[in-house]
């Protein structure tokens, strides 16, 4: 209808044009610091073995629970160990963990999503059923479950958290893929006789490319929290392998005398996931400018 | 409305069947209790009476099917531990903990809830900075982490507080908050988009033609429309404080079901283990229900069956 | 006949951090009681955002830059937020487009109409609220009003909840009815329903109205007055026999010269060449330069004056107009 055509343009939507760009820069700036805080914590971290001023499991009992000093920048714990060499080898296996885990959750996660969006039928009932149990059981429940039962090695510890957190993304690229099934140019490749597979390696996936993006990002945060939590009850990473989640747990009796033990990995822990969490809100952000078309 | 509850709770029913099966797999996964259970000097015929007696010995499906069968009698069986009914214990420790997780579900709708609304009704306003601060901050690091910043500043240092232990709202306060933060910073990003969105919607400018005062227009017609969202994830977040409970339990020393759950496993306990998880998806079905009746009750193109 | 509103030199903006443009640039024009203005203009010539500033309803990335709007003898831009709402739905009602998204889907009609007596006339009590709500909705003549108070918007088909609409709207007698393209989502059949309601009520109270549309023919039909606006501007207005029989601007001549002889093309309004300019993107002379036939090289520089007709009824702003005596 005429009407309806043209009512989209009344200009109380057209949005000034040069808050868009302050805004823009704002979120630049916000983008750009949280790509260098991770650069340094993920640097840090592989750089670990040359760069880490102590050995991080090199006990000193007379030199226990030292504060903060320039030689010790993070202290020392309750064996003498140096909490900062610590802390960014400790950032090593977190981050390893994480990464494996965002890549298989978000590999397997996005295949069955597709899967389930594009077929449907029963196919699509069977996997978000299977989805559906990780809203049922909180996922650190289910992880501490099955680590209980397979034991905390690393690998274990990737596949346990893979399994607990591929449904957040089969549910999203689901929805995705729901909407885009039906749309003209997958009908138009359908009718031109593209193989299902054609149709989701060349149109499904590449349309679903920004939302799982962001999805990584936001969920890295959520993965090392899960694996901190893992290590500080215990089912994580086991000592004397130090990670942000142990020591946090190893510095908790000594709040009192020496909060630095577990109060600064803790610090190191929450502005890697902070700056993951940003970087996620600005590509979503940007995502949204764009899809606003 | 009958038919879409009914819908509903079968849609829950299966989910919660299907975990029962794969949590009954994964259970007997981690170990025979023969042989944590027996004195190492018994010997395989001890063990396998030992087995018959807990009914491990049997193949799986036939331990299956007793325990769905035991279960629709209420009975979850009897813990091999500590040798009395795994509901009854339970039970027992879920109370703490539910009133730890309902404290800080309370903050964090509380406290989520109005800072999304204020920020989506002024929007670069001081409520919306803040807000947006308190949100970035809360989902940043674990409960666990919080749970320390806050026994430091509000206990050692300030002594306002204490640092642990069962008790009413001084005991519950800093745990809660530690646990909520997390909840309460998602529920504030989600009410804020919600709201944001349903104040563009034409219903609310008409009730602005109209001449009803702002409150009304936001308490009313827009918080009513931006409710359902914020009402699904309000009770996706009872899983995630259940789960985030586990450690804050252990920072306080919280008698709850987390600690429960981790000693069962470590002591290969399998019916506290079935029970503590059938319990929690009881729970989860229970607030799905409560969640479907709130939309019905919410939104009558649900209740009128469109 | 009394002058129920009178807008003067209305401007509005979008707000930039440098510099604005004028969505509305110094409108003016009076509504009088018991007689129907239409407000004439394709999308984006402000008509809508006109309405908008007489309820002081501007969405944010808009302000008030000046003018007045004068409703009964007292300027609106004067008063304060409080005396506004108290304005809205009580004196000054308003239609919009779509009714499928002006109702709140959430509560019952009759909560939604009896919302302006419990906030404008001080009733309470769900009892009196339904009452009164029954009442206005038998006005608007929703069949079996008594049964239907509580049912839910989507219980109704549109034509119905336009009618809902225009019962929260005059529930509280307004002085003056703003109908923002009331029909425009509508049926065709069920257009002309929804105007000769809006006609039965006028007539029933006197009151003022402003007829939003793109639609010319419902301009001859329904309206007294017609003004065309256009980038922001009203170029031509005046009665509308006289404005449509012997049109003065050169748009206004294409207006009407582009509606076909059968009616119901008449919605077609632009067969003029080129388009409408947007907010802001046009130069100091007039909007419509770029796309008259008539245009001379003053017409791009220096935005015309309104010229009156002898009368005083009828004003045209252009260099050239055709009829007017010089």
């Amino acid at each position: 209808m005429v009407a309806d055509a043209l009512s989209r343009r009344e200009p109380a939507v057209a949005a000034p044009r040069r808050r868009i760009s302050l805004r823009g820069a704002v979120r630049r700036a916000r983008l750009v610091l949280a790509l260098s805080i991770l650069a340094l914590v993920v640097g840090s971290a592989l750089l670990a073995p040359w760069i880490a001023p102590f050995d991080p499991n090199a006990m000193d009992l007379g030199n226990a629970l030292q504060p903060p000093s320039a030689e010790h920048w993070f202290g020392t714990d309750q064996l003498g160990r140096d909490v900062f060499s610590r802390a960014i080898v400790g950032g090593q296996l977190s981050l390893l963990i994480a990464a494996a885990v965002v890549a298989l959750a978000g590999t397997s996660g996005t295949l069955l999503g597709i899967v389930a969006g594009y077929r449907g039928g029963w196919i699509d009932g069977i996997i978000m059923r299977v989805a559906d149990i990780q809203y049922a059981l909180p996922p650190v429940i289910l992880a501490m479950v099955m680590v209980g039962a397979i034991g905390p090695s690393t690998t274990n510890i990737v596949a346990v958290i893979t399994l607990a957190n591929w449904a957040r993304f089969a549910r999203v690229i689901r929805a995705e893929a729901l909407s885009l099934r039906h749309r003209d140019f997958v009908l138009l490749a359908r009718l031109a006789g593209a193989s299902h597979l054609r149709i989701v390696l060349v149109h499904i996936l590449p349309n679903v490319r920004n939302t799982l993006l962001v999805l990584l990002t936001l969920d890295l945060g959520l993965i090392i929290i899960l694996e901190a939590t893992l290590s500080f009850l215990g089912l994580g990473i086991q000592p004397p392998d130090p990670s942000w989640g142990t020591m946090i747990a190893d510095g908790r009796g000594y709040l009192e005398r020496a909060w630095w033990t577990s109060i600064l990995p803790g610090c190191v822990l929450m502005l890697t996931v902070l700056a993951a969490n940003l970087l996620g809100d600005s590509l979503r952000a940007g995502n949204g400018s764009e899809e606003a078309r | 409305m009958v038919s879409y509850i009914l819908r509903r709770l079968g849609a829950g029913l299966a989910t919660v069947l299907l975990m029962t099966i794969i949590i009954f797999i994964i259970v007997r996964l981690v170990g025979d209790p023969a042989h944590l259970m027996l004195p190492p000097e018994a010997t395989e015929a001890d063990r396998d009476l030992f087995r018959q007696q807990l009914g491990t010995a049997d193949p799986l499906f036939v331990q299956y099917l007793r325990f769905l069968g035991g279960l629709l009698q209420g009975d979850l069986g009897t813990s091999f531990r500590y040798g009395v009914p795994a509901l009854g214990i339970v039970l027992e420790r879920l109370g703490p903990s539910l009133y730890l997780t309902g404290t800080a579900m309370a903050f964090a709708v509380g406290l989520g809830v109005p800072l999304g609304i204020l920020s989506a009704v002024r929007p670069g306003g001081v409520a919306d900075q803040a807000g947006r601060l308190f949100a970035v901050l809360g989902q940043s690091a674990p409960p666990f982490f919080f749970a320390l910043l806050f026994i430091r500043f509000f206990s050692v240092e300030l002594h306002w507080l204490p640092t642990g232990g069962y008790g009413g709202f001084s005991h519950v306060l800093l745990p809660a908050l530690a646990l909520g933060w997390y909840s309460a910073a998602g529920l504030m990003r989600l009410t804020q988009a919600n709201m944001a969105e349903v104040m563009d919607a034409e219903y609310i400018k008409m009730a602005r033609i109209k001449g009803l005062p702002e409150r009304v227009v936001i308490l009313k017609h827009a918080l009513s429309n931006a409710s359902l969202p914020v009402i699904t994830f309000a009770a996706s977040q009872f899983g995630i404080l259940l789960g985030g409970a586990v450690s804050i339990e252990a920072v306080f020393s919280w008698p709850g079901f987390g600690k429960l759950i981790v000693d069962a496993i470590s002591q290969l306990d399998y019916t506290v283990v079935q029970a503590a998880v059938v319990v929690s998806a009881a729970l989860f079905i229970l607030i799905n229900l409560v969640v479907d009746l709130l939309y019905a009750f919410i939104d009558p193109r649900i209740r009128y069956g469109r | 006949m009394s002058e129920i509103l009178r807008v003067e030199n209305l401007t509005t903006r979008l707000s930039a951090r440098d510099g604005s443009a004028a969505a509305v640039d110094g409108v003016s024009f009076s509504v009088h009681a018991g007689r129907t203005l239409g407000l004439v203009g394709e999308s984006g010539s402000g008509k809508s955002l006109t309405c908008l500033s007489i309820l002081r309803l501007l969405p944010p990335a808009l302000s008030q830059a000046g003018g007045s709007v004068w409703f009964k003898g007292e300027n609106l831009f004067d008063k304060s937020p409080r005396a506004m709402t108290a304005i809205r739905g009580g004196q000054i009602g308003m239609i919009l487009q779509d009714p499928m998204t002006s109702i709140n889907p959430l509560f019952t009609i009759g909560d939604q109409v009896g919302e302006v007596f419990r906030y404008h006339r001080g009733v309470s009590g769900r009892r009196n609220l339904w009452a009164r709500a029954v009442e206005t909705l038998r006005r608007v003549h929703i069949p079996a009003a008594e049964e239907r108070v509580g049912s839910y918007p989507h219980q109704f088909s549109g034509g119905m909840r336009q009618r809902i609409a225009i019962g929260m709207n005059v529930g509280c007698e307004p002085d003056l009815l703003i109908a923002d393209e009331p029909t425009t989502a509508l049926d065709v059949t069920i257009r002309l329903q929804i105007l000769s309601l809006l006609r039965e009520i006028q007539a029933a109270r006197g009151m003022a109205m402003i007829l939003v549309t793109h639609d010319l023919h419902l301009v001859s039909r329904f309206c007294d007055e017609v003004a065309v606006m256009y980038g922001g501007r009203i170029v031509e207005q005046g009665p509308v026999a006289r404005v449509f029989n012997d049109p003065a601007h050169p748009y206004t001549k294409g207006l009407i010269g582009a509606v076909p002889k059968i009616a119901r093309h008449a919605e077609r309004l632009a067969v003029i060449p080129g388009q409408p300019p947007l907010a802001g993107e046009h130069g100091a002379g007039c909007r419509f330069a770029p796309r008259c036939a008539k245009a001379q090289p003053r017409c791009f520089s220096h935005y015309p004056d309104d010229r009156r007709f002898e009368d005083d009824r009828r004003a045209v702003a252009c260099w050239v107009p055709e009829g007017l005596p010089s």
